[in-house]
């Protein structure tokens, strides 16, 4: 196929001040520089006067913007109230896991729930952050977190073992109460 | 012959077979929990109602007898509705077990929950508690609460195998299964009874918890414990074996395997497998490569000369290796190094009327069959071990460590020292391989193809579901290998393409080919 060029029509209809184009760079050019200043200097009144800030820039990595509890982060296991993680090991999640990046090997307890994840093994460098494993646990022992800062110089540093992903509970509500909302009608 | 139509399809069954038995032959898909095919009827699960008409109520399918001009609806809606309350009576104190329960996958609760139940319960009142995760056996775990009581496990062991400690106690919901006092269960079979039950009450604590049935492939395989030949499947995730599973054959094991023979996966993954082939070097052995350890047989096979003298040569062949690997060694040490010194020792043991025979090895059948044994005035085992003293014998070629087992084994052991060369093939480290100048590594039968043929001369295929450790190869390119290097090439591509010169040599199996075999065996005459 040859190679031409095709003339598109905008259908761009300005008025005769926009035309003009000057004053419309200069209108630019002053809105850029009004948030460049308060960026600059917005933080001073906060710190003087308490008062609410008005710009949303974080000064990363001391601050931090706080997510929505719908957010997917990496996923993480939960540790129960009790000091036991609630994970038993079912293999669901290694079964859904599109990027095959979860591997269980299951053993006995003694304990009531019969079964536990004797190694439980998420390779970050392969989650894509999809949430079927936290969709599809039977047990709520899966959630995705807030967590985002899964980069590292080693692959090897990125699989994250039972005790790396372990959280408690109690951190843990606002998402536990989001995802019992999420898939209320598939709980019978 | 009775005539009669299932679901508008007309099909016509010998007299006195039952409804369930029919469909399922042709391919018609009936829900049952207690029907087994090979246990007697006991009717008590009702998940098999069938519409027949002009009946009044609905019938059991496996305990109703087709008849002439019967005509059956297995998925009516009137079926359906009943199957769906069934279900709910099963359900009512099942526990909510699924995600812990170790039959996950293979249950047919939950797979008939899928397929015919409700997905809400109505039940409202406090679940039924029994007992949960208790030893009922040296291998059996059972839980109380999961089980429908269909009575398979009853059934088989008063039927099967012949014991009869299980049995049925209470009456109503407070029924339970139970063994009789003093005893367990502990028979012989008794790990039948975890696949047979439908729920995860019973289940073998060998396997429990330690992968998830959905992630293992299964490999159609032979047992490879003693001369019956049961069938089964390899049950492999990531190149290792976690369970055998029995197969059905009724010309051999029917659906049952021994407790034995399924434990014995073990074997295939245990520490002491020999990886490399190993040379003698002083008093220690060293690994080499395959290149170096088959030029130093084939020098030690020579004489001075340089010349191979089979006179003063013998071979011991396997009852563990495969016919077609038999029939090559055979072969190698008529033609290659001309002896007729060849034999083969078989162990025996414990053997039942059931299943269980008395040779411990899967093929000695088939090494009789591949005439692995002495003739034209060559020397059997016992000549040959007492011709070492006398001298007639300096060079023996041994595979496998059946030869260890026989009575007087030290005997056997201290005279093999005094041998010129003593190349052991084997599978295992074992005292007879300590004692070799050079050993090869050879592959188990998990690990490689080939046939077995079973006391009843039934030739039956392996096939290979894991791969060897380390440079271990199979028996047959290894002979075919070292033929090779000794100057007289046998070179096969596959095991296919030894049985199909089997054929033209050995009169008994000319019908034998792999694709005849399939996967329920052919029967040969064999000697």
């Amino acid at each position: 196929m040859a190679i031409g060029i095709v003339k598109v029509k905008r259908n761009v209809k300005m008025t005769f001040w926009e035309r003009s184009y000057i004053p419309e760079v200069l209108r630019g050019i002053a809105i850029t520089s009004r948030h460049f200043f308060i960026n600059l200097v917005g933080f001073i009144p906060a710190i003087l006067f308490g008062k609410e800030r008005k710009i949303f820039t974080v000064y990363y990595p001391e601050e931090r913007v706080k997510y929505p509890d719908a957010y997917r982060g990496r996923p993480i296991l939960v540790l129960g109230d009790d000091g036991v993680e609630k994970c038993v090991a079912c293999g669901l999640c290694e079964r859904i896991c599109p990027a095959f990046c979860i591997s269980i090997q299951p053993a006995e307890t003694e304990l009531d729930k019969e079964r536990y994840p004797e190694t439980f093994t998420i390779d970050q460098s392969r989650c894509i952050v999809c949430g079927f494993c936290e969709e599809v646990c039977p047990k709520e022992a899966i959630l995705m977190s807030q967590d985002t800062e899964i980069a590292d110089y080693d692959r090897k540093k990125m699989l994250y073992r039972k005790e790396d992903l372990l959280v408690a509970e109690k951190d843990l509500r606002m998402r536990q109460a989001y995802v019992r909302g999420a898939f209320a009608r598939w709980n019978y | 012959m009775p005539t009669f139509i299932i679901d508008n399809k007309k099909i016509t069954a010998d007299k006195g077979t039952t409804i369930l038995k029919a469909a399922l032959d042709n391919g018609i898909k009936i829900p049952h929990f207690c029907y087994h095919e090979k246990l007697s009827i006991d009717g008590c699960c009702r998940m098999c109602l069938v519409e027949v008409e002009k009946m009044p109520k609905l019938t059991i399918a496996c305990n109703t007898h087709v008849a002439d001009d019967m005509v059956v609806h297995t998925h009516s809606p009137k079926v359906m509705k009943a199957r769906a309350g069934v279900m709910e009576f099963q359900l009512i104190n099942h526990p909510l077990d699924c995600p812990v329960c170790d039959q996950a996958g293979e249950c047919r609760l939950q797979e008939y929950c899928f397929d015919y139940g409700v997905p809400h319960s109505r039940f409202r009142e406090e679940k039924r508690k029994k007992r949960k995760r208790f030893s009922i056996g040296e291998h059996i775990v059972f839980d109380e609460e999961r089980c429908i009581l269909c009575r398979r496990c009853v059934r088989f062991c008063r039927e099967v195998s012949k014991t009869g400690e299980v049995a049925v106690f209470n009456r109503g919901d407070r029924s339970y299964i139970g063994i009789y006092s003093g005893r367990g269960l502990n028979n012989k079979y008794s790990l039948c009874t975890t696949d047979i039950c439908p729920v995860g009450a019973l289940t073998s604590k060998d396997f429990r918890f330690k992968v998830r049935v959905w992630f293992l492939t299964e490999t159609e395989s032979i047992c490879p414990e003693c001369s019956n030949g049961c069938n089964i499947k390899i049950c492999v995730r990531n190149n290792k074996i976690y369970r055998y599973l029995p197969r059905q054959n009724d010309n051999v094991n029917d659906t049952w395997m021994c407790n034995q023979g399924r434990l014995s996966y073990k074997n295939v993954h245990s520490d002491d497998r020999l990886t490399q082939p190993l040379i003698r070097s002083g008093d220690k052995q060293v690994p080499v490569k395959w290149d170096e350890a088959l030029a130093i047989i084939a020098k030690g096979f020579k004489g001075r000369d340089g010349k191979v003298d089979g006179s003063h040569i013998g071979g011991i062949g396997s009852p563990h290796s495969t016919n077609e690997e038999g029939f090559l060694f055979r072969r190698f040490m008529r033609d290659a190094i001309g002896t007729n010194n060849i034999d083969f020792a078989v162990i025996k043991g414990y053997k039942d009327d059931m299943l269980i025979k008395e040779e411990k090895a899967a093929n000695p059948g088939g090494a009789k069959d591949m005439t692995l044994w002495p003739s034209n005035g060559g020397h059997g085992i016992s000549d040959m071990i007492g011709g070492i003293s006398t001298g007639d014998v300096k060079i023996l070629y041994i595979i496998g460590r059946d030869l260890m087992e026989l009575e007087k084994s030290e005997k056997i052991l201290d005279s093999l020292g005094n041998l010129d060369f003593l190349v052991v093939q084997d599978t295992h480290v074992s005292d007879l391989s300590r004692k070799a100048d050079v050993v090869l590594p050879s592959a188990t039968f998990a690990e490689k193809d080939g046939t077995f043929t079973n006391i009843n001369g039934i030739v039956q295929r392996i096939r290979k579901a894991v791969d060897p450790p380390g440079d271990s190869l199979p028996d047959w390119e290894i002979i075919s290998r070292l033929s090779k290097v000794m100057g007289y090439p046998m070179e096969y591509n596959s095991p296919e393409e030894i049985m199909d010169e089997i054929a033209k040599e050995i009169p008994a199996y000319k019908d034998v080919n792999y694709k005849g075999i399939g996967n329920q065996g052919f029967k040969v005459n064999s000697s």
